[in-house]
């Protein structure tokens, strides 16, 4: 069984199973979890986490769409082969997601583009 | 359903005690009626214990467990029934130690000694009792019943006492008709028809008081 | 087993006074299922009919795909539970209240009976009126673990209970559910212990049900957002589930958090409601 941090937080706006999917794309994207590796089963999980087994099962189930693991029935769910190059396409394109929503955001509070490219450089500085 | 008349006793356990104190109170009170004394004490104990057993059962609101459980209704019904010869037979064993007690230490009450006659006709006496008490302790529950107990109580220790107005010589034939009871069973027309008679009452009274329990909501 | 461990369909039930207005919901097996409302909405009726002590006026309720009132043993045989009152026998000890109600149960688990009794300390030689309220609780508990039962179900088991032997109970549960053929119907008017554990969620006020569904649907569904009252404005009216205004602002229940948003402008803060705030704007709506 892998040894993963998952932290999760009620406050705030994201789903708790986006949160796990974040999470587990993370650390796999970072390399922390190897190819075949096994994931705890969904109500495994779900009782560590104190959460639904339907919240862990949708985390699963995204997790399983977007190629990062397979699941065998019967034996449960597994990390996915990856490739190095698909690795970096997909930590560009979780980046970009967030980027996106950020830029939402600014929109519906009606800033203009040089305001959030100001924004944006002061915290990318400021870490 | 074993286990329920059990579960009766369990909860009566201070009964045995109660049965002592109950009969000896009573063998105080009755003293002066002579023959009939032995039914009435017997009756009158063995019904006190049926009326209590129901009295465990409202206080712990026991009905929901049981009905909860997977038991029938004509098991929890049942055993209720079945305890009568139990409780009976205990004050009958209380008695043939009390009395022969009390004539030891020379106590000045007059304990008629245990015989037969008196403990058949106590024992079917509890039984018509609660068979006439039960169904309305089934339909309504222990609290809402109790008017009707405590007439049933009077109705039977009025007719256990007029016993002996009603036969005021006991008929020789008494003893050894009670005596070969069991062979009469199966001969004689009278005996045979009371027996049967019994038999219904009490059958009656089970249907009657499982139907009505079945009506019931907890 | 297939199909739902616990069907209710069109139940009705009246009462002077209050009647169950045929309601319906359904639990698929291996879940748990947070049954909220106010007190006398009518969770404890739901339940009652459930097991059959009382009767229905009509409808159907249905479990393990077996109908409730022709099938009754063979139901109550396979139905663990606990409700909020203790219905056991004070005067008997826990000992000789186990000793005459096990060999009802087909499948009464002896060893698991003791080990539940060992984990939560129960005294095997005290009459149980001396038990606390938290004790016959976990006698209850032990009891309808330990006859491999496959649907539990509990009537308020946690009012009145400590916050540390409430979330005991809840650790059981989750074990419980680890075994898929076992469901859980849990009702409560303390909200805060579903949002932990509950799967699905069944809501019912006045006699009514007003939704049932996932706790996942119901997070996606509503949205609490909070801002300054000029924000609120009638094109906001058609997503708004229950307002609270205060001189400092409003907070309300939306549908379509996104669009909620967008019509104030981006001005208003959107947050994840809990099951509580589901609870009372829904049943504030139903009010008005």
């Amino acid at each position: 069984m892998i040894c993963i941090d998952i932290i999760l937080t009620n406050s705030g706006e994201l789903p708790i199973y986006q949160q796990i999917v974040d999470q587990i794309k993370a650390s796999i994207l970072r390399g922390d979890l190897s190819a075949d590796q096994p994931l705890p089963s969904i109500r495994v999980l779900a009782k560590e986490l104190q959460i639904s087994v339907i919240t862990t099962k949708r985390a699963y189930e995204e997790l399983e769409k977007d190629g990062l693991i397979y699941t065998l029935p019967g034996k449960g769910s597994f990390v996915a082969e990856h490739d190095d190059g698909k690795l970096e396409e997909s930590k560009a394109r979780l980046v970009e997601d967030k980027i996106r929503e950020a830029i939402d955001a600014a929109k519906m509070m009606g800033l203009t583009k040089s305001e959030l490219s100001k924004i944006f450089k002061s915290v990318v500085e400021g870490e | 359903m074993g286990y329920l008349v059990l579960k009766d006793l369990l909860l009566q356990k201070k009964m045995l005690l109660l049965a002592f104190l109950y009969v000896f109170m009573f063998t105080f009170a009755f003293q002066g009626m002579g023959e009939a004394q032995l039914v009435t004490i017997i009756s009158a104990v063995g019904y006190t214990f049926v009326m209590l057993g129901g009295a465990w059962e409202e206080k712990n609101t026991s009905d929901v467990l049981w009905n909860s459980l997977a038991v029938p209704k004509w098991k929890i019904v049942g055993a209720k029934y079945l305890a009568i010869p139990v409780y009976v037979a205990i004050v009958i064993l209380v008695y043939g130690i009390v009395s022969p007690f009390m004539s030891l230490l020379r106590v000045p009450v007059r304990a008629m000694p245990l015989d037969l006659v008196g403990a058949v006709l106590g024992m079917v006496a509890v039984f018509i009792a609660a068979s006439v008490y039960y169904p309305v302790y089934f339909a309504l529950g222990y609290a809402k019943s109790r008017y009707w107990h405590f007439i049933v109580f009077f109705g039977v220790m009025i007719s256990a006492s007029m016993l002996p107005t009603l036969f005021p010589n006991k008929p020789e034939w008494i003893d050894p008709l009670f005596e070969r009871l069991p062979e009469l069973a199966r001969g004689e027309a009278v005996p045979a028809a009371l027996g049967v008679v019994f038999v219904i009452l009490v059958g009656v009274s089970f249907f009657a008081s499982l139907r009505l329990y079945g009506r019931r909501e907890f | 087993m297939m199909g739902p461990i616990l069907k209710l369909e069109n139940v009705v039930k009246n009462f002077t006074g209050f009647k169950l207005n045929g309601i319906s919901f359904s639990l698929e097996p291996g879940y748990i299922m947070g049954f909220i409302g106010a007190n006398g909405s009518g969770k404890t009726t739901t339940i009652k009919l459930i097991m059959n002590l009382l009767r229905l006026d009509a409808g159907e309720i249905k479990v393990f795909g077996l109908d409730s009132r022709k099938n009754e043993q063979e139901v109550k045989q396979r139905i663990g539970f606990v409700y909020d009152d203790n219905h056991f026998y004070e005067e008997l000890t826990i000992v000789q209240m186990t000793k005459v109600l096990a060999p009802f149960y087909r499948n009464w688990d002896w060893s698991s009976y003791n080990q539940y009794v060992q984990r939560f300390s129960l005294p095997a030689a005290k009459k149980i009126k001396t038990f606390s309220r938290g004790m016959k609780m976990k006698y209850a508990l032990a009891v309808a673990l330990s006859h491999k039962a496959e649907l539990l179900i509990m009537d308020e088991p946690t009012s009145g209970l400590d916050p540390i032997v409430r979330s005991e109970l809840l650790d059981i549960l989750s074990e419980v559910i680890q075994d898929e053929r076992c469901s859980v119907l849990f009702s409560s008017h303390i909200t805060s212990d579903l949002d932990r554990v509950a799967d699905y969620v069944t809501l019912i006020h006045n006699g009514n049900i007003l939704f049932s569904t996932s706790k996942e649907d119901l997070f996606e569904r509503y949205s609490l957002i909070k801002g300054e009252r000029s924000l609120l404005n009638s094109n906001l009216q058609p997503y708004l589930v229950g307002v609270r205004e205060n001189q400092f602002g409003f907070e309300a229940l939306v549908t379509d958090k996104e669009h909620a948003l967008r019509l104030t402008g981006g001005k208003a803060v959107l947050e994840r409601p809990t099951l509580e705030d589901i609870m009372l704007y829904c049943t504030k709506e139903q009010a008005v």
